[in-house]
C-alpha cells in the first residue's frame, strides 16, 4: 500500500493562527478562570479547583436554566424545520408572487435578535402592548403576558422559531432545488402520487441539507441569549434564562466571573456533544448517490 | 478523512460561537499588567503631585490661548449617556475640540456600560476618561488619578465631597454632578387624593398616603421590573430607613460596616415590608415585566404617584409630559420621631486613567467640564444635581424640587447605602432578594431572599478582606 503524501496547504495557516489566538487561547484561559474565584475585573484570582464545578450542581438557577436551554433548542430547531420545509416545498413550485414569500419569510433573519426582543417585547407589554390592545377589542383583560415564566419560555421560543425558520426555507429550497429532475419523473410514470414522491423521493434526498438544518439551528437554539436578554431580561426570577444569558447575569452582575466561567465550559460541552450526537445520527441516515 | 474534517470543523464552530461570549472577557498577561499598576500607583500619584504646580500654569495658558500643552493627540472618553443626554454631551466636547485642538473619541456603550468598563478593567484596556458611575472609590479607585491637587477641587460641593473621597481624604473624579435618591412624586395625583406630600414623615404615612392613592383609583408606587437596577433601588432607597438613618427601627450601620449584621435576626424587616406593600396591593400590577421608561412616563402622565429612586426621575418625567408637576420627598422614616434621609450619590463623575499616555490633555478636559457653561450642560443632559459651585442651580429642575422639600422635613443624609453598608457585587443580589419577595410575598419567599442576601454579603465580605 502506498504511503499518502503528506501535504502542507500554507493557505491554512492564517486560519490556524486565528483559531489559535481567538478560540483556543481565550478557550484554554476560560478553563483557568473556571478554577478560580474571581470577580471579573480585580487583579485577585483565588484558585478553588473544581468548586465551581460542585456548586453547578446545587444551582437550582442553572438547572432550570439547563432545561430552558434544551426546550429553545429542540423546540425552536423542531418546529424551524417542519415550518421551513414546508414553506420550502410550497415556494418551490411555480406561481405568482413566491418570491415575496420567500422575502418575506426571510426578513426576520435580519433584524438583530436584540431588535427582535425589543419590538416583541412592546407587543407583550401589560401597559399599551399590542397583544393586549388586541385581545381588548374582544372585551378580554389585559394580561401580563410575561410575568409567568412558563408563558415566557413559549413566547421566547416561538419567536426564536419564527425568526430563524426563513434560514430552514432557504436550506431546503436549495437542497430541493438540487434533487435531479429524473427521479421525479421516473416515480411519475411509476404513479407515484404527490405525498408519495415527497415521501421517499425528496425527503430522503434531502438528508444532508436536513442535517446543516438542523445542526445550525439546534446550536442557534441552544446557545440563545440576545432575545432573552431583551424580551424577559432572564426572568421572572430567572424562569426564563438560558444557559447563555444565566452566564452573563452570573459573570457580569453577579460579579461571579469563576462560576460563569465553568457554565460557559460546561455549555460549550453540552452543545458540542448534542452537535456531535446529531451529526453522526444524521450520518448514518444518509444515502449515497 | 472528510468524515473527520467535518467533525473537526463541526467542533470548531461550536467552540468559537460558545467562546464568542467568553473569549475576550480577559488576559493573563494583562492580568499581571493590571497587578503591577496597581502596585505603582502610589508611585505614580507621587509623580503627578510633584508635577501639579507646573501643569496647572501650562492649563491656565492653555486656557488663555496657548499652546504649551500637545494637541495633536486624540483622547478617549467613555461614558453611559444616551438619546438626548448624550447629543448634549457631544456639544459640550465638540466645544472643547474647537476650543483647544484635541480630538475627542467618545465610547458610549449605553445600558451595557457597566459590563463594558468591568471588561476593560479586567484587560487593562482602559479608557483615557471615564465616568464612574458611583464607584470612584470602592471599584474604581486602583485605576484612577488622584486629582486633589486641580483647580475645581476647592468648587466641589461639601455634600459630594465625603462620597468621593477615600479615607485618607484623596478624590479621584471630578464630580459635575451628584445623584439624590428619595422618592419622586406627582404634585396632580397627590393633590386628586387629597394627600399632602410634606406630611409623609414615617413609613406608616406612606403606607396612609397609597391607601388614599388606590381608593382614587391610582397606582401609588410604580416599579419596572424588568430592569433589575430598578428593584435593587427599591432595595437601596428603603433599607437606610430601617437600618442606618438617625433614628431608624433597628439601627445596624456598624455592624453591617465590620460584617457582623445578624441577617437571620435582623434581615427580614425591610423584605416584611416590601412583602407587605406587594400584598396591599400599592404597586402596578406589572410590576415584574414593566421597565423603567414605563415608570417614568407613569408619573409623568399622572397614571402612579411616586417613584422610588433618583430625584432626576423629575427632569426626566418633565421630558414626558411638559407641563407635569412632579416633586421630590426624602424616604419616611420608620418610626414617628426619625429623620427622613436622601441618600447622596455620584452623578456624572469623570475619572481619568492612571496610565493615560495623555495626563495633560485629560486634566484639560476635566478642567474645561468643570467650567460652570459646560457643567450646567453635563446636569441638563443627566437630570442630577449640580456639584460643583458656581452652577447654575435654578436650572436644575432637580435641584428646585429638592430644595422645596428639605424645609418640610428633618432630613439626615448619607452616601448610597450599598456603596456605604455593603461590599462591592451585591446589586445583583439586592435585585435577586426583592424578585423573591416580588414573586412570592409570603414567609418562604421572604426567607429565601434573606438567605440569598446573607449567604452573598458573607461571602463577599469575606472576600473584599482577603
Amino acid at each position: 500500500m502506498k504511503k499518502k503524501e503528506v501535504k502542507i496547504n500554507f493557505f491554512y495557516i492564517p486560519a490556524i493562527l486565528l483559531i489559535l489566538l481567538f478560540v483556543v487561547r481565550p478557550f484554554c484561559e476560560t478553563i483557568f478562570i473556571s478554577l478560580t474565584k474571581w470577580n471579573g475585573y480585580s487583579s485577585d484570582k483565588v484558585f478553588i479547583g473544581i468548586k465551581n464545578y460542585v456548586d453547578m450542581l446545587k444551582d437550582d438557577r442553572l438547572k432550570r436554566a439547563f432545561v430552558n436551554t434544551l426546550i429553545y433548542g429542540f423546540a425552536s430547531t423542531f418546529m424551524q424545520n417542519v415550518i421551513g420545509l414546508l414553506i420550502a416545498v410550497f415556494v418551490d413550485s411555480r406561481f405568482r408572487g413566491n418570491n415575496i414569500i420567500r422575502a418575506v419569510v426571510y426578513m426576520p433573519i435580519m433584524i438583530s435578535g436584540l431588535i427582535m426582543g425589543y419590538i416583541m417585547y412592546f407587543f407583550l407589554t401589560y401597559d399599551n402592548g399590542v397583544l393586549n390592545d388586541m385581545i381588548g377589542i374582544f372585551g378580554y383583560e389585559p394580561v401580563d403576558w410575561l410575568a409567568d415564566g412558563r408563558r415566557g419560555i413559549l413566547f421566547i421560543t416561538l419567536i426564536n422559531t419564527w425568526q430563524y425558520a426563513g434560514n430552514c426555507m432557504i436550506i431546503y429550497l436549495s437542497g430541493i432545488q438540487s434533487i435531479p429532475q429524473m427521479y421525479e419523473e421516473a416515480a411519475v410514470i411509476d404513479g407515484a402520487g404527490t405525498f408519495q414522491r415527497f415521501r421517499f423521493i425528496t425527503l430522503p434526498l434531502l438528508l444532508p441539507a436536513v442535517t446543516t438544518a438542523v445542526i445550525t439551528n439546534l446550536i442557534g437554539g441552544l446557545k440563545l441569549f440576545d432575545g432573552i436578554i431583551a424580551l424577559t431580561n432572564g426572568g421572572p426570577n430567572y424562569a426564563t434564562h438560558s444557559m447563555m444569558s444565566y452566564l452573563n447575569s452570573q459573570y457580569f452582575l453577579a460579579e461571579k466571573a469563576g462560576y460563569a466561567s465553568a457554565v460557559g465550559i460546561s455549555t460549550f460541552v453540552l452543545i458540542m456533544v448534542i452537535s456531535l450526537l446529531c451529526n453522526q445520527y444524521f450520518e448514518g441516515k444518509s444515502i449515497e448517490e | 478523512m472528510l468524515k473527520k474534517g467535518k467533525k473537526m470543523l463541526a467542533l470548531g464552530l461550536t467552540g468559537a460561537m460558545v467562546m464568542g461570549l467568553m473569549g475576550c472577557s480577559n488576559s493573563t498577561d494583562n492580568q499581571d499588567a493590571a497587578k503591577v499598576n496597581q502596585e505603582e500607583t502610589e508611585d505614580s500619584n507621587e509623580k503627578s503631585d510633584t508635577q501639579d504646580d507646573t501643569k496647572k500654569d501650562v492649563l491656565s495658558d492653555n486656557q488663555d490661548g496657548g499652546a504649551e500643552v500637545e494637541n495633536d493627540v486624540t483622547l478617549e472618553v467613555e461614558v453611559g449617556y444616551t438619546a438626548e443626554a448624550l447629543e448634549q454631551f457631544r456639544e459640550v466636547i465638540d466645544d472643547f475640540t474647537a476650543q483647544t485642538g484635541i480630538e475627542i473619541e467618545l465610547v458610549t456603550p449605553g445600558a451595557d456600560y457597566e459590563t463594558v468598563m468591568k471588561t476593560r478593567m479586567a484587560s487593562g484596556d482602559m479608557p483615557d476618561v471615564f465616568v464612574t458611575h458611583g464607584w470612584s472609590i470602592a471599584r474604581y479607585k486602583e485605576y484612577l488619578t488622584r486629582l486633589n491637587d486641580e483647580t475645581w477641587f476647592e468648587k466641589i460641593d461639601a455634600s459630594i465631597l465625603p462620597v468621593v473621597s477615600d479615607q485618607e481624604g484623596s478624590i479621584y473624579v471630578l464630580p459635575v454632578t451628584q445623584g439624590m435618591n428619595g422618592l419622586s412624586y406627582n404634585k396632580r395625583v397627590l393633590e386628586d387624593a387629597s394627600v399632602n406630600a410634606t406630611e409623609i414623615q414615617s413609613m406608616d404615612d406612606f403606607k396612609e398616603a397609597c391607601e388614599k392613592l388606590k381608593e382614587k383609583g391610582v397606582t401609588p408606587v410604580h416599579i419596572g421590573g424588568k430592569d433589575s437596577w430598578t428593584t435593587a433601588g427599591l432595595y437601596n432607597v428603603m433599607a437606610p430607613a430601617f437600618y442606618t438613618a438617625k433614628g431608624c427601627k433597628y439601627p445596624s450601620g456598624d455592624t453591617l460596616k465590620d460584617g457582623s449584621f445578624d441577617w437571620d435576626a435582623n434581615g427580614k424587616y425591610l423584605l416584611e415590608e416590601i412583602a407587605g406593600m406587594v400584598q396591599a396591593g400599592y404597586f402596578n400590577t406589572d410590576f415584574i415585566t414593566a421597565d423603567e421608561t414605563s415608570s417614568v412616563i407613569a408619573l409623568g402622565e399622572g397614571k402612579c404617584a411616586f417613584m422610588f429612586g433618583s430625584v432626576g426621575y423629575v427632569q426626566k418625567a418633565k421630558a414626558v409630559v411638559d407641563d407635569a408637576e412632579i416633586g421630590v420627598i426624602p424616604m419616611p422614616s420608620t418610626m414617628q420621631d426619625g429623620e427622613s434621609q436622601y441618600m447622596t450619590g455620584e452623578g456624572s463623575c469623570f475619572g481619568i486613567f492612571k496610565d493615560t499616555e495623555h495626563m495633560e490633555q485629560a486634566k484639560q478636559f476635566l478642567e474645561f467640564l468643570a467650567l460652570p457653561d459646560n457643567a450646567n450642560k453635563i446636569m441638563k443632559a443627566d437630570g442630577e444635581m449640580p456639584a460643583l459651585d458656581g452652577m447654575d442651580k435654578e436650572g436644575s429642575e432637580s435641584y428646585q424640587a429638592y430644595q422645596e422639600s428639605i424645609n418640610s422635613f428633618n432630613v439626615c443624609y448619607d452616601n448610597l447605602f450599598d456603596r456605604e453598608y455593603f461590599p462591592s457585587g451585591m446589586w445583583s443580589v439586592m435585585t435577586d432578594a426583592v424578585m423573591e419577595v416580588f414573586m412570592d410575598p409570603e414567609e418562604q419567599g421572604i426567607d429565601r431572599a434573606v438567605s440569598l442576601l446573607k449567604e452573598n454579603y458573607i461571602d463577599k465580605y469575606e472576600a473584599a478582606q482577603e
